[in-house]
């Protein structure tokens, strides 16, 4: 495919035909995968480690696009265990926002497709009887059971069980997010009268206005607003509060402070860590603001070009960094403790394009401690400490000693 | 300006301040201070000299054409750039700092103040008296994806400005473009390629070579790094820095990332709702910085150090709408400082040390 053109960056109506007759066929089979209906049992995991709330395991989320498969999510594993924060960092498009998308299944098929690996997650959901309605425990409340569902073989007609009730996402964007003709009121009620069992429209208001107090906002001005009459970083505080009213076990966060000024980022960013103590989840972080990681994350994972090449804590990452990107990464940030003015370091070059990528490691051309063995296959994940992993050829000799 | 409290029927004090006097009073002044500094003599030494600069946008009008409501985006703001040098400008979105560069570049009329550039007041120039400044003056826009025409090549785009103002004779703009190029990081193989082809990064070299096309004196930088990743932030951060060593440019640049800023500049003013709220040598905001909005905005700043914890000066709530502005100081309402003299009078800009301004009445 596109072999003798590639290096001019050009394609032939030959070579286009032939991409979107192999495209087509793929796209039809996946489409079909996953659409169709089937028992439960078939997409019933087990974790691989208890304490985790969600494994992602070689995950691959390809775009099927007329220049060829942009592979965006190619081969990514990690964790997040219970009760914490783990933050995903790199730079736009490697695929931080892709595995994120993949766990909520919001992948804009048909070109968009999960192609292979598994995404555990362990929900937490009411158990139901024949009809359907969920059997009380007598306490009040209702009897709750633990699963483990694979979402990346969930049907999209059950995954109605994960997304926005115990997987919930914020978004970048805070501006397109809302809808701008419902009020901030009947936005959220919607997701407590669709995820909890017997709400009345009282009780989804009173929900509302909890969340919206939870957040920092006075219920009375905001409930009956539009989201127009907002700032951004009230209507950030709105998304997050919708976010919340589902009691998720995992909460997304892309670029949640992104589109928002510093003073409002601080706001934000002390808003997620207080609720990060009051409700019992986990947040999965998605910044390319390494401040941020390093004041919100217990655990860092860094990307590049699709692939994950480190991760480990957060002291880890920031103190005793391994891989060359993640190290140039940190040292072409201005900060504002930097003294010396002269020059930044900086990271050579581009990433690699996405269609045709290199077999050996996707840093090599930018890298300045390219060693041999680098044209060689892409290295593997190599085990530098219990919870310190980096894919990088520099390390290759520490797991033969250790 | 406490002698303008207001009095009861004996003449005596009574707790409370007289908003429409202190306001009348502060407009008074401000006008004879203007008035005084708008005839000084101009520095012959800077390549630019803002003297209280003010930009208004009308929000309502009569039927006549009337303006009976202002936005006052720019309000009053006041510095000098020499060849060389570089002064950031940063506050929150909404604070007039892209107003304010547009404003010095006359892309929008000023309505009050002076711009001296390069000797010449060019408040009142006409559009054909501008036409020969501006190739002394340039600019670098944020956005690298919709600032390039997408029908023209890369060599069509850095021509074109070369071949109008006639920069070098008509058969050398080739090997001169080229010659830019290279300074710039383009490889000359980019001359027949299309912007569409390149990435951002790539993008924005060739915006950087476009303006630097004409041989500019100052080149007004509006948030030119915000829209790429980290790692290509510090190849055009690095570029800037080089083609201002080599070519004595004076930049003007304009950010919301403070550590970015600070990198780069040699001056710094920091805005708040459309004033400058402080002013001075990058070392002295630094070190010392005196108000308490920059205060705020500089502990707001991530760390990227997991373990340091900061004590944060939290600012409650937003910016205020410019439309409809606070009395008194502008930042009364988020300061954590605030007392009541602030709610009613506007603070001068003072100079505490050398060249350090700040407008605030704690300091």
């Amino acid at each position: 495919m596109a072999k003798e053109n590639s290096n001019k960056g050009y394609l032939s109506g030959k070579e286009i035909r032939a991409i979107a007759k192999s495209n087509a066929k793929e796209m039809k089979r996946l489409e079909a995968y996953k659409n169709r209906r089937c028992p439960e049992s078939e997409f019933l995991s087990q974790m691989a480690d208890d304490d985790n709330i969600l494994e992602i395991q070689d995950l691959h989320t390809f775009f099927f696009t007329e220049q060829g498969v942009v592979k965006a999510v190619n081969g990514v594993s990690y964790d997040v265990p219970k009760n914490s924060v783990v933050g995903v960092v790199g730079e736009s498009g490697c695929g931080k926002s892709v595995t994120s998308m993949s766990v909520m299944r919001l992948i804009q098929g048909p070109t968009g497709q999960i192609v292979d690996g598994s995404i555990r997650f362990k929900s937490n959901e009411y158990v139901l009887d024949g009809k359907g309605q969920p059997i009380p425990d007598g306490d009040g409340g209702y009897r709750m059971e633990e699963k483990v569902y694979d979402i990346a073989k969930m049907p999209m007609r059950e995954i109605h069980r994960i997304r926005g009730k115990q997987v919930a996402m914020i978004f970048q964007e805070p501006m397109t997010s809302l809808n701008p003709v419902f009020t901030i009121g009947q936005q959220l009620d919607e997701v407590t009268l669709l995820h909890m069992p017997g709400a009345t429209k009282q009780i989804a208001k009173e929900k509302s206005e909890d969340m919206l107090r939870l957040v920092g906002i006075i219920p009375e001005n905001v409930y009956n607003a539009f989201p127009h009459e907002l700032s951004g970083g009230m209507r950030q505080r709105v998304m997050i509060a919708m976010a919340l009213a589902a009691e998720p076990r995992l909460i997304i966060a892309d670029e949640p402070t992104t589109a928002l000024d510093v003073t409002i980022q601080a706001q934000i960013l002390d808003l997620l860590q207080d609720i990060k103590n009051k409700i019992d989840g986990s947040i999965l972080l998605i910044t390319h603001d390494l401040g941020v990681i390093a004041e919100m994350a217990d655990y860092v994972v860094v990307m590049y070009a699709g692939k994950v090449i480190e991760k480990g804590t957060v002291l880890e990452i920031f103190q005793d960094p391994r891989h060359p990107y993640t190290i140039g990464l940190q040292k072409s940030k201005p900060t504002m403790t930097l003294d010396d003015d002269t020059e930044l370091y900086n990271i050579p070059g581009n990433v690699p394009n996405p269609i045709d990528m290199p077999s050996h490691c996707y840093f090599k051309e930018r890298c300045s401690m390219c060693t041999k063995k680098c044209s060689g296959e892409y290295p593997g994940m190599v085990q530098v400490s219990p919870t310190h992993f980096v894919a990088c050829h520099l390390y290759d000799e520490e797991t033969a000693h250790g | 300006m406490a002698d303008v409290k207001k009095v009861n029927d004996q003449g005596a004090p009574v707790v409370g301040y007289d908003d429409a006097a202190i306001e009348a009073e502060f407009r008074a002044k401000r006008q004879a201070q203007i008035a005084q500094d708008c005839s000084l003599p101009f520095d012959p030494e800077a390549v630019l000299e803002v003297r209280h600069l003010r930009k208004c946008f009308p929000m309502e009008k009569t039927l006549t054409g009337k303006v009976t409501k202002e936005l006052v985006a720019v309000d009053d703001i006041s510095f000098k750039l020499y060849p060389g040098e570089t002064l950031g400008i940063v506050g929150e979105s909404g604070c007039g700092k892209t107003t304010a560069g547009r404003a010095i570049l006359k892309l929008h009329q000023p309505s009050g103040g002076q711009i001296i550039f390069d000797g010449q007041d060019i408040t009142h120039f006409n559009s054909k008296q501008m036409r020969q400044i501006r190739k002394k003056m340039q600019i670098i826009f944020q956005d690298p994806y919709s600032s390039l025409p997408p029908r023209d090549t890369v060599g069509g785009i850095l021509s074109e400005p070369v071949e109008v103002h006639k920069i070098v004779p008509k058969d050398q703009v080739k090997n001169y473009v080229l010659e830019l190029m290279d300074k710039c990081g383009l490889r000359d193989y980019y001359f027949e390629r299309y912007p569409h082809e390149f990435s951002g990064g790539q993008r924005q070299r060739i915006c950087i070579a476009r303006a630097l096309s004409v041989s500019p004196k100052l080149v007004i930088c509006d948030e030119p790094v915000s829209a790429l990743d980290v790692s290509i932030q510090a190849q055009i951060i690095n570029l800037l820095k080089k083609l201002q060593r080599e070519m004595d440019l004076a930049y003007v640049f304009i950010s919301h990332d403070l550590s970015v800023v600070k990198f780069i500049s040699d001056k710094i003013g920091v805005m708040y709702l459309g004033s400058m709220v402080e002013f001075g040598t990058k070392e002295d905001i630094f070190r010392e910085p005196l108000h308490p909005y920059t205060k705020a905005l500089f502990s707001a700043v991530p760390n990227p150090d997991p373990t340091v914890k900061m004590d944060r000066i939290k600012l409650e709530g937003d910016i205020p709408s410019p439309a409809d502005p606070p009395k008194g100081c502008r930042f009364h309402t988020r300061c954590p400082y605030a007392q009541e003299v602030c709610k009613h009078v506007p603070p001068e800009n003072r100079e505490v040390t050398a060249g350090h301004f700040v407008a605030c009445h704690l300091v």
